[in-house]
């Protein structure tokens, strides 16, 4: 649970239960591309419900499930929680 | 799919997957739709008649869609569709634009998109009542003020709002275009993920004040569901409710399908009844009805596996599965996604093949294509049935498991593990350069399956089934037939009519003979005796072989025509017993039993694997868009159900079962 704050992390590191924001992708542009029409865009509120592999997330309104290979291009931030 | 000469005004309705789009079309269209494939790719294509005041309108339902960008075959097709590139499918009038209350910033970034295609566009307002759940409301005045397009309330699922929809979508056909939105400030237009978020800033823009949030994120029931269905006991759960399907699957259809059976028998009994002896008897009652009743017996089990399918879709429960089976699936280079395809094949592979389609990879789908038809469906159980019964003793093994139970859970379980070299050896060497799956997918709130966009979905798929693979089996039925009846010597008739006159307490016996004796000299009966030589080293004589080659194109004629091969008379109650007594008797010309354990074994394993089956054929011509992949598929499978038959013969030999 020692996320500090400011540090930027994957959202495979992110624990749950832990609120955090998007901060960008780091990973290739059709995934990239694909996680964003999805949601996942800087600055949205991303929160890990179950870990594993498919990882299960809540980004905004939407639950989503994704690969651990896939979230660790995803870039989050604890601190930029309640950003908006 | 053709414009009339006076064209009817066509509409498109767009949105996200799962917003609810199938639920509005059918609440909108009913039974008047008629489905189809896009020219040129494996899209399905579902278009209805929609009541617009007093007129009638065209009501195309695009493929769900995250972005007018497309990433996938159907995601194509919605931006072709709406920049009117599709030949068969005049350019809309105007776009019905389906947004999720619950989920509005996402809905808007594909909004953006069609707000620019320079067409008239009706915003309808799907699942408030979601939205309330998780604590949002939502001002559709404001949101229709902002966008300067009319924006109409609904509930499709409780067909609510759908009359002011109807009545705006009247109001906006020969309207004007909708005001493009406002995104970019500089003339030229960006590219990549700056554009992505120039259009989710718009839509933050557009949702300021218009939605409400609280300021925690609310824990929706749907969320406490999944604590339960998408954790830690998920995966049983979710088995669990697979083997209860399944076990509804061949229980609740086995009286229905055997109804099927015995009218059409009972309808050839009467056709043959005032029908004369000769060659056109033998074809309508032998050939058509025979053929009609295959097909029309699977459909009730197939029928259901639509209705289950599309009910556990409909809730929202196929996603969790797909999401709980991907773990295994994701080793196989697959995803979670093929679950149901694969599922689907235990009853039949045709309608397996069919629900690849869910599958956006294509990649994946060509891989599920190709192994969907290893999987055991139900017309290889009677093959299993008859060899088990008649060859594996009924013994307890570790004292309670029966050991006919275990071999034929062991014929199940074969096709599953042919199955994963061969789907790891195709894309390893055929579709390498394809891109892997991308496995990121929503799960939707759970909600109650809506009756009607159930029934409609699986009514209109078993209409597919028994149009393509019915008339399929059918035309094939009747070549089977024909080549299983001529020549048809006249001298082999009179022969036995002179043996019934003789001895009449023989007749039922001796008519058995004849059929045998007609069988023995048939084209399909000259081909076995040719390719025998091919077949001894299997264990199998002529009659082994042919009754094989008569089951290519559907497998489960292979008890018939053993049935007639080794002359078992019709009379009496009992085929299956009969036959395994037959079975049990016959014997090489030197006297040594035709059938043991190991032949039982091999005649198995060949059934197990061989692509016996012209309707799945098809399907796959059909499905992958080429006859590559259906050749691709009869050759692998037919090579390795020879060799894999070939090992276990020789095998069983080395064991001493032979």
């Amino acid at each position: 649970m020692e996320a500090k704050l400011n540090q930027e992390i994957s959202l495979a590191e992110l624990k749950p239960g832990i609120k955090a924001g998007i901060v960008c992708m780091q990973c290739g542009e059709e995934v990239s591309q694909r996680l964003q029409e999805l949601g996942f865009v800087p600055g949205a509120e991303i929160e890990v419900l179950d870990t594993g592999c498919p990882l299960l997330v809540r980004v905004e309104d939407a639950r989503i499930c994704l690969r651990e290979a896939h979230a660790q291009g995803v870039r989050v931030s604890p601190a930029l929680e309640g950003l908006r | 799919m053709s414009a009339s000469a006076e064209r009817r005004p066509c509409l498109a309705l767009v949105g996200n997957p799962n917003a609810g789009k199938t639920t509005l079309f059918n609440a909108l269209t009913g039974l008047s739709q008629h489905t189809g494939n896009y020219p040129g790719v494996t899209v399905e294509w579902h278009a209805g008649e929609w009541r617009l005041g007093d007129g009638e309108a065209l009501l195309v339902d695009l493929p769900g869609a995250y972005s007018l960008k497309p990433h996938s075959e159907d995601e194509a097709v919605v931006r072709d569709v709406l920049q009117g590139k599709v030949e068969t499918c005049p350019r809309p009038d105007v776009v019905v634009a389906l947004l999720d209350a619950s989920n509005l910033e996402r809905s808007l970034y594909l909004l953006s998109q069609v707000l620019e295609l320079g067409l008239p566009v009706v915003v309808a307002l799907n699942m408030v009542d979601v939205a309330a759940s998780k604590g949002l409301s939502v001002d559709a005045a404001k949101l229709s003020e902002r966008l300067c397009v009319p924006v109409c309330p609904i509930r499709a699922n409780r067909r609510q709002g759908l009359a002011a929809l109807a009545q705006a979508a009247q109001a906006a056909l020969g309207g004007r275009p909708a005001p493009r939105p406002d995104l970019w400030r500089q003339e030229h237009t960006p590219q990549g993920d700056v554009v992505v978020a120039t259009r989710y800033a718009w839509a933050r823009r557009v949702l300021a004040d218009v939605v409400e949030r609280p300021a925690t994120a609310v824990v929706t029931a749907s969320d406490r569901i999944d604590r339960v269905l998408a954790r830690r006991w998920g995966l049983l759960i979710f088995l669990a409710v697979v083997a209860l399907v399944f076990q509804g699957l061949f229980s609740w259809t086995q009286p229905l399908s055997d109804g099927i059976s015995s009218l059409v028998g009972s309808l050839g009994g009467w056709a043959g009844g005032w029908l004369p002896e000769g060659a056109l008897k033998s074809l309508l009652v032998d050939g058509a009805l025979a053929g009609a009743g295959a097909v029309l017996s699977f459909t009730p089990q197939i029928a259901l596996l639509f209705i289950f399918i599309a009910a556990l879709e409909d809730c929202g429960y196929m996603a969790r599965g797909a999401y709980l089976m991907d773990r295994f699936f994701s080793k196989l280079g697959l995803s979670g996604q093929s679950f149901i395809p694969l599922l689907s094949s235990f009853a039949c592979a045709v309608p397996g093949i069919m629900a690849t389609r869910t599958i956006g990879n294509r990649r994946e789908r060509l891989t599920v294509m190709l192994v969907a038809p290893l999987m055991s469906c139900s017309a290889r159980l009677p093959v299993y049935t008859v060899m088990i019964g008649a060859f594996v003793p009924a013994r307890k093994v570790a004292g309670l498991l029966n050991l006919q139970g275990l071999v034929l859970l062991a014929f199940y379980l074969l096709g599953i593990l042919v199955a994963i070299p061969v789907s790891l050896l195709a894309q390893r060497l055929l579709l390498r350069k394809a891109a892997p799956t991308l496995f990121v997918m929503e799960l939707p709130s759970y909600k109650w399956p809506d009756p009607r966009t159930v029934l409609i979905r699986s009514w209109l798929k078993a209409k597919a089934f028994v149009v393509t693979a019915g008339t399929f089996i059918f035309c094939i039925s009747i070549l089977v037939w024909g080549l299983a009846y001529f020549p048809h010597p006249e001298a082999i008739h009179q022969r036995y009519s002179a043996l019934q006159a003789a001895e009449p307490a023989q007749a039922g016996a001796l008519a058995a003979q004849e059929a045998g004796e007609y069988l023995r000299q048939s084209f399909i009966g000259r081909a076995g005796k040719a390719l025998e030589p091919a077949f001894t080293p299997l264990g199998w004589d002529w009659r082994i072989t042919m009754a094989a080659l008569a089951s290519f194109p559907a497998r489960e004629v292979v008890i018939a025509t053993l049935g007639t091969i080794f002359n078992v008379s019709e009379e009496g109650e009992g085929e299956h017993l009969k036959l395994s007594e037959s079975l049990r008797q016959a014997s090489w010309p030197d006297g040594r039993p035709l059938f043991n354990l190991g032949v039982a074994i091999s005649l198995m394993v060949f059934f197990g694997l061989c692509a016996q089956c012209a309707s799945t054929l098809v399907v796959l011509r059909q499905e992958s868009g080429s006859w590559a992949w259906p050749a691709l598929t009869f050759t692998y499978m037919t090579g390795l159900a020879y060799a894999c038959a070939l090992a276990a013969y020789q095998g069983s030999r080395a064991l001493g079962w032979a």
